[in-house]
């Protein structure tokens, strides 16, 4: 998990420094937190230096009528600096000027917007063109962009674009990328159980079982409770896979998590899964690191 | 990180204020922070002054005077 983090945080700190990921050098081989903080500083740093600048151009996009400014925006600006302009102007204008551009400039646009520093254009922005720019970024395979966003966005506008979002593997993908702990505990608790249960069914089909895990590693107790119940409610080849994805990927910490905070109906029906015997053996060593209950740890053995 | 790397970071308007959060990067990664900062720095400086000077080209004539006027404030 902390491989598939740190990768998304390289991505997010080249596309800050406008380079690919593997020109990063000695950068590439920090942890995800340095990574994180060196984006923080270069995106302070990039907008600081050339503020004045990006406050003039908004200024002038200000004096153009509507349509002559997408134009202009499109043409000059370019979408990574249209990202950083926007961060100067007043969300009435942003808005204006993002009706009058196409989705696809938007969804670029929003690669190099800064959601904390653009916060309030983002809520500006109406449910229908959030869902539309949602739909070409996924579309483009953008969720790390997606769940930068979902810090900025209001509940309602998330539940839109959740709603608007057929494959449930996408949620998961988007979901394991939020930073905001818990903001993802409210995204997941507007979740009834068998839309849930349908992203458990697309974690094993799609090979996302470290997402799905992951996603809720430090969320509240009830909420890893009802995810790991709804495992264990899934059918046997599902529950089984995330047993094989465990063994094979070293998800067994995270599945001991779960198992801990699964009522005893759960449990049994987990252990009962349990086919092979280097499964029991790992799970349980998973939570006798963990320091659960012996009586817990024996039980899944019997 | 040394005294050179983090006045080359202040160079590089980093704030100070993030400045302690790099102290965890090696010097390495923070030599290799410095010269993609510059590098996308003189790219954005670049990518800017060819945005001012396309829109101005492409104005009405018009309104080039009120936006020269403030690109030169």
């Amino acid at each position: 998990m902390s491989a598939l983090l740190e990768q998304a945080e390289r991505l997010k700190l080249a596309r800050v420094l406008g380079c690919e990921v593997d020109e990063l050098g000695p950068l590439g081989d920090c942890s995800a937190q340095a990574l994180r903080a060196s984006r923080h500083a270069a995106s302070n740093a990039l907008f600081g230096r050339h503020r004045s600048l990006f406050s003039k151009l908004a200024g002038a996009t200000r004096l153009l009528p509507t349509k002559l400014s997408a134009q202009f925006t499109q043409k000059f600006i370019g979408p990574t600096l249209a990202g950083r302009v926007a961060s100067e102007m007043e969300p009435k204008q942003a808005l204006a000027l993002s009706e009058r551009l196409p989705t696809p400039f938007l969804a670029q646009v929003c690669l190099s917007l800064d959601p904390g520093r653009s916060e309030a254009i983002i809520q500006a922005m109406p449910t229908a063109l959030v869902i539309d720019v949602a739909r070409e970024l996924r579309a483009n395979d953008e969720h790390i962009v997606m769940a930068q966003f979902a810090d900025a966005l209001t509940d309602e506008v998330v539940a839109a674009v959740m709603d608007s979002i057929d494959d449930p593997g996408d949620l998961l993908k988007i979901g394991f990328y939020i930073e905001s702990k818990p903001r993802l505990e409210t995204i997941i608790s507007a979740m009834d159980d068998a839309r849930l249960a349908r992203t458990l069914v697309a974690a094993d089909q799609q090979g996302l079982w470290p997402e799905a895990l992951a996603m809720v590693d430090g969320t509240s107790e009830s909420l890893r409770a009802r995810m790991a119940n709804l495992i264990a409610a899934q059918p046997d080849a599902v529950v089984r896979g995330v047993l094989d994805a465990a063994d094979r990927e070293g998800l067994w910490p995270l599945l001991a998590d779960a198992v801990t905070q699964m009522d005893s109906p759960s449990r049994e029906r987990l252990a009962a899964l349990l086919d092979q015997p280097e499964w029991v053996t790992q799970l349980q060593a998973a939570l006798e690191a963990q320091g659960a209950d012996p009586a817990m740890i024996q039980a899944l053995g019997s | 990180m040394n005294d050179d790397q983090r006045a080359a970071l202040r160079q590089a308007s980093v704030p100070d204020a993030d400045l302690d959060s790099l102290e965890t990067l090696n010097t390495t990664a923070v030599d290799c922070l410095i010269q993609r900062l510059e590098q996308a720095q003189d790219w954005q400086a670049r990518e800017l002054r060819s945005a001012m000077d396309g829109m101005l080209d492409a104005m009405p004539r018009l309104l080039r005077g009120p936006v020269k006027k403030l690109f030169e404030r």
